[in-house]
């Protein structure tokens, strides 16, 4: 639907809505940038000089990085606008 | 990127101290300008007749030494409210509109790839797009953007702008600058208020002058130290505010680069932050709901001046701002980097 009407892109619900997948999935994905800059940070600190003698007494372990190996994961969810009989009564996720 | 992250520590603990050192300066300069007083006033009375008055408790010095006190504190309390107050910002609980609903989205994304707490968001309603952040820590903070930055930027943009804020919340810089923009504030009203007093005394005395005068003539054997420090208390007066501004200058500049490489930290997108301060640039209008007071806390500066747009002595002693264009090229740098590193990943 909205490639056949590209105004309803702009304006409206659709817009909103739209505003609101993209925020939700910044989110996921600063989440998890956070947490990797984090890890990051803590594992490069284990190997640094003055502060690596306290991991070393410490047993600090390296932090896993959170990474999405799977391609299905990673792809962002397409939204279905098309009111098909069928698929429901509204827009639905496909995952 | 995580140069920046590794001294964030350090930078936090450095901005606790000089906050700090600022709220002791500033009630040591305030004691200064009470006790100077006080001893000048009792060698002038010292040689005065025996039933003339004697100048020997210094109460000047107490009083404005108390006063210093009680404006810290209170600076220091209340700072945020008052300087949102002085912008007319008014606090975007409900967002009416979709650029606002952005507005809320994207501060609250920002927030979760700093790992802060959510700011409260707050609307100034002026044209000229600028944004600003004050607070005393992380959990009490307050994020104010203009109503043209919302008019003017994208998404990618407010995001950019966004992550430079919440980077001088990060560095606890809002704490000193706050600080710093309420003590001023106070300096300024103060002066303000005793050059009115000034003013309405010479009026009055007026007739009195003259009796007043002669009277200084006779103690002319004060010795030249006196009179040198009568000068140097006269000249503290007077610079009072020019040295409050001086300060808020050598405060803000080289912490606007490390803000903008946090908010390349946070956005990984320094090219959108980037353009952003070129359209915020662009439009030479000076904000003007934001007043001298604050101008430091800016992601830039309000009042447009021209010394922000060059580097050397005059701009560097002067200007509460790096040059942008400078700011622009740094972020432009690590943009490219950072496309060039990517672009060396895939192939």
């Amino acid at each position: 639907v909205v490639e056949q009407y590209p105004q309803l892109k702009a304006t409206g619900n659709v817009g909103q809505l739209q505003e609101e997948l993209t925020s939700t999935e910044n989110r996921i994905s600063f989440a998890r940038q956070l947490y990797n800059d984090t890890a990051t940070l803590y594992n490069t600190k284990q190997q640094q000089f003055p502060t690596n003698l306290v991991a070393g007494m410490a047993k600090a372990a390296p932090a896993d990085l959170w990474e999405i190996e799977d391609h299905a994961q990673r792809a962002v969810p397409a939204v279905d606008f098309s009111l098909k009989p069928g698929s429901g009564s509204g827009p639905a996720l496909k995952a | 990127v995580s140069a920046e992250s590794l001294n964030l520590f350090q930078q936090q603990e450095a901005n606790r101290r000089r906050t700090t050192w600022l709220v002791i300066g500033f009630i040591l300069f305030f004691a200064w300008l009470g006790f100077g007083g006080d001893f000048i006033v009792s060698r002038y009375t010292a040689t005065a007749p025996p039933e003339a008055y004697h100048h020997q408790v210094p109460w000047i010095g107490a009083l404005l030494t108390l006063v210093a006190v009680i404006l810290a504190v209170y600076a220091y309390r209340t700072g945020p409210e008052k300087v949102l107050w002085a912008t007319g910002a008014r606090e975007l609980d409900a967002p009416r509109s979709d650029a606002e609903r952005q507005l809320v989205n994207v501060v609250e994304e920002m927030a979760i790839a700093a790992g802060l707490p959510r700011p409260r968001i707050w609307l100034v309603p002026d044209h000229d797009p600028n944004a600003f952040a004050t607070g005393r820590d992380p959990a009490r903070s307050h994020l104010a953007v203009t109503e043209g930055l919302l008019a003017v930027c994208n998404r990618d943009e407010l995001q950019g702008v966004i992550g430079h804020e919440l980077g001088h919340i990060k560095n606890l810089d809002v704490r000193l600058m706050t600080t710093l923009a309420a003590l001023v504030g106070a300096v300024l009203l103060i002066q303000d208020g005793v050059l009115r007093a000034l003013r309405g005394g010479a009026r009055l005395g007026g007739g009195g002058g003259a009796g007043g005068g002669g009277r200084g003539g006779k103690k002319g054997g004060a010795g030249p130290l006196l009179a040198i420090l009568v000068v140097v208390w006269v000249l503290s007066w007077l610079l009072a505010p020019l040295i409050t501004q001086v300060l808020a200058l050598a405060v803000s500049r080289k912490r606007e680069y490390l803000a903008d490489a946090m908010a390349a930290q946070f956005t990984r997108n320094p090219l959108a932050l980037a353009s952003a301060l070129e359209k915020i640039e662009h439009s030479h209008e000076p904000t003007r709901a934001i007043k001298r007071g604050a101008a430091h806390l800016c992601i830039a500066d309000p009042l447009g001046r021209r010394l922000t747009n060059r580097e050397g002595f005059l701009a560097d002693a002067l200007a509460t701002h790096p040059p942008m264009a400078m700011r622009i090229s740094r972020l432009k740098g690590m943009g490219y980097a950072q496309l060039k590193r990517e672009s060396g990943q895939t192939v």
